[in-house]
């Protein structure tokens, strides 16, 4: 009991103890000049670190999600709700214009006439299957190489489009078929001369 | 935590000087005192007091709530910076490092000053510096022990032992002065 009465007199003294004037007067305005304006951004994210782990968790689903959603894109054909996703994941893929996308173009047409999908649709891919094809060539001359493959590429499609129509008369996989000769003969077009063989072919199969 | 207090320090934390300024209206006094009878320098005292508050403003975006008190942080960046003083200088426990400048001030201020600080100067002069710390945290400034664990680095049950046994040292160190 002394001993309380005791400290709570030493504790009075302590207490006595002031500040000098000018920090009583003038330590706060001396001390907010120096003060900087807090980081807001920062601190949201030191505050609350609940917020940060939620902000990696989101990020890292939302990766996880859209990897897959690629990865499921890539058997997406067109007309199909993933297949815009498939070709946007394919500017990132394929830097430059490739035969890979040349024959994903060939294979979209295959699928399609067997499916027997839209007109409109496959009009469409027949479309895509020639611009890619020009793309490709294109990117072989400035490179200069690619095209052996590339050729043989195309000749090996020509022969799958060949064997759909053995199985179906379909007016766009022939129109692929002059696409894909053409690209390996080096022309352009498809209005140009054709083959005695290809014209025989054709009333054949007609 | 005092709402008040927690509201002042939401205000703070977020950028409002005037929330901080009311924070530093509320304890600069505690930890002049605080510092001054860990070192006992009255221009180094205003210094230290000074640095505590503005590292506790650049710094406040980290703290929280769940970490203690803003009473048990601020202390704790005082003692920081004294510790951080002390290890410069090597404490000197009866030695003082006077400076008398005081210009400014009223002469009979200044005596009833020196005369307080007198006595508890040399009762706390028997206890090391730690024990001091304590002294000061717990019996004069007041600060609950979760409060002091926080500011010195200990857990709060080791710390209640310690305390007790400094309790009993100061009683002595009491004793001996009245007589």
């Amino acid at each position: 009991m002394e001993t309380n009465k005791y400290i709570e007199k030493l504790k009075k003294e302590y207490l006595k103890l002031s500040p000098p004037k000018t920090l009583v007067e003038q330590g706060w305005t001396e001390l907010e000049k120096s003060l900087a304006p807090q980081e807001k951004f920062l601190s949201l994210f030191v505050f609350r670190r609940g917020v940060l782990f939620a902000v990696i968790v989101l990020f890292l689903s939302f990766g996880i999600l859209f990897g897959s959603l690629v990865q499921a894109a890539q058997g997406a054909f067109p007309g199909e709700p993933l297949y815009p996703i498939k070709r946007l994941s394919e500017e990132v893929i394929f830097l430059t214009p490739d035969k890979e996308k040349v024959e994903r173009r060939a294979d979209e047409i295959i699928e399609l006439t067997k499916k027997g999908g839209n007109k409109d649709i496959l009009g469409k891919s027949i479309r895509g299957y020639k611009k890619t094809i020009l793309e490709t060539k294109k990117e072989i001359l400035n490179s200069g190489k690619g095209k052996k493959e590339l050729d043989e590429s195309l000749n090996l499609q020509e022969k799958r489009f060949r064997e759909v129509i053995k199985q179906q008369s379909s007016e766009e996989v022939r129109e692929a078929i002059e696409i894909a000769r053409e690209g390996r003969n080096g022309r352009d077009d498809i209005d140009g001369d054709r083959k005695e063989e290809d014209k025989k072919e054709d009333r054949e199969t007609k | 935590m005092d709402d008040e207090i927690l509201g002042l320090v939401i205000r703070a934390k977020r950028g409002d000087k005037n929330a901080f300024g009311k924070l530093y209206n509320l304890y600069f006094k505690k930890i002049y005192r605080y510092v001054y009878y860990s070192i006992y320098g009255h221009e180094l005292s205003e210094d230290i007091t000074q640095n505590t508050f503005l590292k506790a403003w650049k710094s406040l975006p980290s703290f929280t709530v769940e970490k203690g008190t803003f009473q048990a942080y601020i202390f704790m960046i005082a003692r920081n910076l004294v510790t951080d003083y002390q290890r410069k200088r090597k404490e000197i426990s009866l030695e003082v490092i006077e400076d008398t400048t005081f210009s400014e001030e009223d002469l009979a201020e200044q005596i009833s000053r020196e005369q307080n600080k007198d006595m508890v100067q040399n009762v706390l002069s028997g206890l090391n510096g730690f024990e001091k710390q304590i002294v000061i945290l717990r019996f004069f400034e007041e600060l609950s022990f979760s409060e002091i664990a926080r500011v010195i680095g200990k857990k709060e049950g080791a710390l209640r032992v310690q305390i007790h046994r400094i309790l009993k040292k100061l009683a002595e160190r009491l004793k001996d002065y009245g007589n």
